[in-house]
């Protein structure tokens, strides 16, 4: 396996032999709250982001970030307190219970943490893709074989195994090819690399490098690990329920939102503390951020 | 969906189980109970006489049909019922008179013509009567009066208007003699017909006695038109396998109909069969009561547990029913996808259950019940497959509603929301049912489904709150244990706080126990009442009842078989024949109670009934003899024309002694006559007039003048006595108190012994006879009546019969609720008492030996037939007991074992179920805390004594509800078929024993079961299990 093959064809992402097959996402202003402990606790505090049609993302951030819930609205799982979630020609916030089930059935494949979440422990890997494809079939949609699925994850020899006789690698590519069983258009997949080992995350990261490649689907991974990111062509950063950053091909950007606020990276936050008055000059094209001596926002 | 079903094989077995247990609740019911039914009808049938169960058409020969005969009569059967009965056996019957013997006077016989008569028959001699006019004689009549064959008797023709006048001159006809017969015994064609046994008997016609013959046989060619009094008959003997528990109300209501009359005049149609049904109905309506009083709550149990297994299955489905919505499907599709999984596994318990319940109720049938009963499924255990299907669908439906209704993103939550832990809906629901049940019963104002299930809803609700109440306590419990630093009990309190495990375990095993308990207390409460009711039957362990009419001859019998009378004792009972009578038994009040059984609950007074100490005086000889001195002062009435009103005048006073002669009956002997006015004194010379001696009863003193309007006298009798021989009965303390006529009488006789066998008595009279009675037999014999006091009397004094039939003064020494035989009306009297009146046994009375011990039986039945007294009859207490426990009622109650086993197995099920289905969150939880630095002994130790604790929470509950349950719900149970008021009075506390042994037997269960599946739960609290995801 070469990895520079595959970092090849994830620069030609959602390019596969059929086109481009990949749904895009969109959220503007998305704010998501739920309730805990009685009180309210808003997981994501107005999210605007854009996912091209076969674009493979991650999204990074500390535990609590928000990540998840980001996924899960994409998902349709959960419906957002406010602001639009828009996968493909679908408004997830407007729709309704049955179109959501559709939608899930055929356009949207998910792959939960944990590689047994994904699987009914008594069927086959084969049996496990027929199962995820009933509905999709049910909606009118062609899907393809499960054995064309799971040759696609590099899953087939073990198609007919006992799940509990897989090891966790294969495991995951099972998992991996149930959430692709009805070809859907996005794949989002919360921490599918985790609890891997180094040689079975390669593994699973090339298959889904495949599927993007082959498939044209849309990918979009929640993950924690800095390997798994630096194999990413984009990365977004969700911190404190926002998009903190991006980082494209190494480079780490800081993203406008759409009401026009920046938040700033890291390094630049610790030379520039909460309340610090700043000036943007702009000079030659260049925008620069002067801080005011001595001055605070409150003083 | 067999891939899911195999993947948790142990829970889709006990789902399996669950939904076979309920589906043979639900069908075993109606299936034990068509056998029950079937079997006390076999019994009933089988046990009755041939011609008790037939069909009989009766007819006589009318104007309209002179020449009726038995073949015409099959039309009347009503055809409903005709194909339940075999080819009938037709009889023409009429009276005969024959003279034996020349110069003898006739003798009433009977002619008998009879369908296949010969083939029942054996001729000793002759041919079988095929002509008019011939006949056939028993062999015994042939034998004595040496009839021949070909021999012509002449008989009179009965006449139909024999009392019109002037009479018509008699019609004669002529019988052959053809052949000699015997009869062949044979109760199914014979039915109660006898041709023989009258020969060599002497029968009364009028005041005289004449040879009785036996029947004379011949055809029914021989009853020509000129018998017009000719009986026809036409029996139908039941073909018996055919009566079946269907066609009882059938053949009851065509019967029954039919029995005073049918379409053709003149003839009647009878049977006792409906009486025999009768006997069956009683049982069938204690059946339908009991069977589902008790089966119901089993059901109730079982499906309950079902819903709670259910829920449990559901509850781990939970990542099934999220990955289907992951993947597109509805919440219904999902929910469909558990419920198909779920239905599928209990559907295979349906069959299984039929087929258990089947194979149970076969088991029965073989091996308990009476020979004959059929193998059916009755329609209605059909019925109890479908609603056992219902109920387990239903169940499965109410468990997966929940995962309906929950989002996908609670779906994919590793646990399901918490629940309140407030009082809810349920359990609202199922304290007012409770209460409401429990209110109704006991102001006995609830009938119905819900009075049956009362016993379970108490202990539904009773559980239900209990377990609620239990949070907080265990909550607190807990936080005290901590704060004292005690680990393992604060583990033990957090446990029972944190799981809901424990609410099922704990409701489901008070419900399992209270069910267990209400049935143990059934059976032990019904086998007390059947013993009571068999000993107040009986009345001994065994009693022989005897040929004897002599009671006391069979006091010396008895006394010489035991001289000790601890062991044997002479018992009369006389029953009289007017409804409402109070029948007498006589008992030896001094060694009854040591044999008899007392009634339950009565402490019989029987020590009130022994007889003075006082012997009884005999009189026998030729003449009564003494010396008798007077002193006499009278007043006298004019009563009528030519009475001078003297008292000179006045006819003399007779002294009598009552006595009564060796049959029992009263007589008066006069002992002398001292005149009215005067003094004076004269020997005593008298006949006694008792050649077979008389028992003394009493002296008194009557003025046979009508116009005496007063006598006063005293009067000395020395050495009164028998042919010289005094008999020492001066002394006053051997006499009863003198009894006047009425409160008001101013008439008095007191006696003194002024010297040695001198009798001084001082009288005072107004005209009519004062006496006092011998001290042998009370005035007034003490009693002890049961029932009401008889007609006329007072409880201080009436009258009842003795062993002789002769009526008798009575006082009531004691009120008792029952006694012995004679049950709920009757009186019971000194034996030897009443013996010493004499006479022999009254009509309608028995004399009878009770034993205490049955072993004795033989050794008391040859001492008996040595005093020439045969044993007509045994009855035993063990074979009355047995009766009463296979009756229907028996049956019934007898089936709550099978409910209670029922109970603790699926209470232990439970138990079972809910360690295997939670587990691994058990384990996981635990393992942390281990990981924590807790010992794993210390965590296995507390969940050991979560376990137990579960369990005896749940047993205790179970076993007050089951207390309350039996107090107020067993008067439901029916305890026996006869619906009448039972005697003795029913007894239904609650048994504490039994109620302890079913409080054992389930622990015996349930703490090992439960102790257990802790212990497993335990083995598995391991590290590794902290990062186990499905």
């Amino acid at each position: 396996m070469s990895t520079g093959t595959t970092v090849e064809r994830s620069t030609t992402s959602g390019r596969g032999a059929e086109g481009v097959r990949g749904l895009g996402v969109s959220t503007r202003g998305l704010v998501h709250i739920y309730r805990a402990d009685g009180h309210d606790v808003a997981a994501l505090s107005g999210v605007d982001l854009v996912v091209a049609p076969g674009e493979v993302v991650g999204l990074l951030g500390p535990s609590g970030a928000g990540k998840s819930t980001l996924l899960t609205l994409f998902g349709g799982l959960m419906r957002p307190s406010a602001g639009r979630v828009r996968v493909g020609e679908h408004e997830l916030s407007t729709m309704s219970e049955p179109e959501l089930d559709r939608f899930r059935a055929a356009d949207v494949g998910i792959i939960l943490q944990g590689a047994a979440r994904n699987l009914l422990p008594y069927l086959t890997a084969r049996q496990n893709v027929e199962f995820a494809q009933r509905s999709a079939v049910k909606a009118g949609r062609d899907v393809p074989s499960p054995g064309e699925v799971l040759e696609l994850v590099g899953l087939d020899h073990a198609a007919t195994a006992p799940l509990d006789s897989l090891p966790p690698g294969q495991l995951q590519l099972a998992a991996l090819a149930v959430s692709l069983a009805s070809r859907p258009g996005l794949l989002l997949g919360d921490e599918p690399t985790s609890q891997l080992h180094h040689t079975s995350r390669d593994v699973v990261l090339d298959a889904l490098h495949r599927v993007n490649a082959e498939w044209g689907t849309t990918i979009v991974v929640v993950t924690h690990d800095p390997d798994v990111a630096a194999r990413l062509p984009r990365t977004v950063t969700i911190r404190d329920g926002r998009v903190g950053g991006e980082g494209r091909a190494g480079e780490e950007y800081a993203v406008v939102s759409a009401d026009g606020s920046l938040p700033l990276p890291a390094a630049v936050v610790e030379a520039f503390p909460p309340g610090t008055l700043v000036r943007v000059h702009h000079e030659d094209g260049v925008w620069s951020l002067v801080r005011e001596q001595g001055g605070t926002s409150n003083g | 969906m067999w891939a899911a079903i195999r993947y948790r094989r142990a829970q889709a077995l006990v789902l399996v189980l669950l939904a076979t247990l309920v589906t043979a609740c639900a069908t075993f019911a109606p299936l034990y109970e068509r056998a029950l039914e079937q079997s006390l009808l076999r019994k009933a049938i089988d046990g009755a006489p041939v011609a008790d169960t037939a069909l009989v058409v009766r007819g006589g020969r009318t104007a309209a049909d002179p020449l009726r005969r038995s073949g015409s009569l099959g039309t009347a059967v009503p055809g409903e019922v005709r194909a339940l009965y075999s080819a009938p056996v037709g009889q023409m019957l009429d009276v005969i008179e024959i003279a034996p013997r020349t110069g003898l006077k006739s003798s009433p016989g009977r002619l008998v013509a009879r369908t296949d008569v010969c083939r029942h028959l054996t001729l000793t001699s002759g041919t079988c009567p095929s002509r008019e006019g011939q006949v056939l004689v028993s062999a015994k009549d042939q034998a004595v009066w040496g009839w021949r064959i070909g021999q012509e008797f002449q008989t009179t023709i009965p006449k139909a208007n024999g009392q019109v006048y002037p009479r018509p001159p008699d019609t004669v006809a002529t019988l052959t003699v053809v052949g000699a017969y015997e009869v062949k015994p044979d109760p199914a064609y014979w039915l109660r017909t006898q041709l023989d046994g009258k020969s060599g008997t002497l029968i009364a016609v009028g005041t005289e006695q004449v040879p009785g013959i036996d029947d004379f046989v011949t055809t029914e060619q021989t009853f020509d038109k000129r018998w017009e009094q000719v009986q026809s008959s036409l029996t139908f003997p039941l073909r018996r396998e055919l009566l079946s528990v269907d066609n009882l109300d059938q053949v009851t209501s065509v019967l029954g109909s039919r029995a005073n009359g049918s379409a053709q005049s003149g003839v009647l149609v009878e049977s006792e069969l409906p009486l025999v049904i009768t006997s069956v109905t009683g049982g069938q309506k204690q059946l339908r009561v009991i069977v589902p009083l008790l089966m119901a709550q089993l059901a109730l149990l079982a499906a309950a547990i079902l819903l709670l297994v259910a829920q449990a299955a559901v509850e781990q489905r939970r990542p099934e029913a999220a990955l289907a919505r992951l993947r597109g499907r509805s919440r219904e599709g999902a929910g469909r996808l558990v419920m198909g999984e779920l239905g599928m596994t209990v559907a295979l318990g349906l069959p299984l259950g039929f087929g258990l319940a089947v194979g149970l109720s076969e088991v029965v049938r073989r091996t308990l019940l009476a020979p004959g009963v059929p193998f059916e499924v009755p329609p209605l255990a059909l019925v109890g497959l479908g609603a056992a299907a219902v109920v387990c669908a239903l169940a499965i439906v109410l468990a997966v509603r929940p995962l309906q209704r929950q989002a996908i993103s609670s779906l994919l939550r590793r646990v399901a929301p918490t629940r309140a832990v407030t009082f809810g809906v349920v359990d609202i629901l199922a304290v007012a049912l409770a209460a409401f049940g429990l209110v109704g019963l006991a102001t006995k104002t609830l009938t119905g489904p819900l009075a049956l299930l009362t016993p379970t809803l108490v202990a539904l609700a009773g559980g239900l709150v209990v377990s609620r109440l239990a949070v907080p306590v265990a909550r607190t419990a807990g936080r005290a244990s901590l704060s004292r630093g005690r680990i393992g009990p604060a583990l033990t309190a957090f446990g029972l706080q944190r799981r809901p495990a424990m609410r099922k375990v704990v409701t489901v095993v008070s419900v399992a126990v209270a069910l267990t308990v209400f049935a143990g207390n059934a059976v032990v409460v019904a086998d007390r009442n059947w013993t009571a009711r068999a000993q107040l039957q009986t009345g001994a362990p065994l009693v022989l009842g005897t040929d004897s009419r002599n009671p006391s001859a069979l006091a010396v019998a008895v006394k010489r078989i035991d001289p000790s009378g601890d062991r044997a004792t002479p018992v009369a009972v006389i029953k009289q024949v007017a409804a409402g009578s109070t029948p007498t038994i006589a008992v030896d009040a001094q060694h009854f109670p040591s044999i008899a059984y007392t009634p339950a609950g009565e402490v019989l007074r029987t020590s009130a009934l022994r007889p003075p100490p006082v012997d009884t005086v005999v009189l026998k000889g030729e003449r009564l003899t003494g010396r008798a001195t007077w002193h006499v002062t009278a007043e006298s009435n004019i009563l009528y024309p030519g009475s001078t009103g003297q008292a000179s005048d006045l006819a003399p006073v007779e002294v009598r002694f009552s006595v009564t002669g060796p049959d029992g009956t009263p007589l008066v002997r006069q002992v002398t006559t001292i005149p009215a006015n005067g003094s004076g004194s004269a020997n005593i010379s008298t006949p006694l007039l008792c050649p077979s001696g008389c028992r003394l009863n009493g002296i008194d003193f009557r003025p046979t003048d009508p116009a005496t309007k007063l006598v006063s006298a005293t009067v000395d009798v020395t050495g009164l006595g028998v042919d010289g021989r005094s008999l020492g009965i001066a002394d006053t303390s051997r006499w009863n108190a003198f009894v006047p006529l009425s409160k008001d009488s101013t008439d008095v006789l007191r006696m003194t012994n002024p010297k040695p066998d001198t009798m001084r008595f001082d009288v005072r009279t107004s005209g009519v006879a004062v006496g006092l009675t011998y001290g042998d037999v009370p005035t007034q014999v003490p009693g002890l009546l049961t029932g009401a006091v008889p007609p006329g009397g007072t409880a201080e004094g009436f009258t009842a019969v003795g062993i002789n039939g002769v009526p008798l003064a009575v006082s009531s020494a004691q009120r008792p609720a029952a006694l012995p035989v004679v049950g709920a009306r009757g009186v019971m009297l000194d034996y030897s008492t009443l013996q010493r009146l004499g006479g022999t046994l009254a009509p309608g009375g028995t004399l009878s030996v009770w034993l205490r011990d049955p072993g004795q039986a033989d050794v008391v039945r040859k001492g008996l037939a040595d005093a020439g007294i045969a044993v007509l009859r045994t009855d035993r207490f063990t074979t009355a007991k047995d009766l009463l426990a296979t009756s229907g009622s028996g049956w019934g109650v007898r089936l709550a074992l099978f409910t209670g086993v029922m109970s603790i197995l699926l209470a232990a099920l439970v138990v079972i179920v809910m360690t295997v289905t939670g587990w691994r969150v058990v384990a996981r939880d635990l393992a942390a805390l281990h990981m924590s630095g807790v010992r794993l002994p210390l965590l296995r130790r507390a969940l050991v004594r979560e376990q137990l604790l579960l369990v005896v929470v749940g047993t205790v509950v179970g076993v007050l509800c089951g207390a309350v349950s039996a107090l107020v719900a067993m008067p439901l149970l029916p305890l026996f078929d006869d619906p009448s008021a039972p005697v003795p009075a029913l007894e239904i506390t609650p048994s504490v024993p039994a109620v302890l042994l079913a409080t054992l037997a389930a622990l015996l269960v349930l703490v090992p079961v439960g102790a257990m599946a802790a212990l497993g739960s335990g083995r598995r609290i391991a590290l590794r299990r902290i990062r186990e995801s499905l």
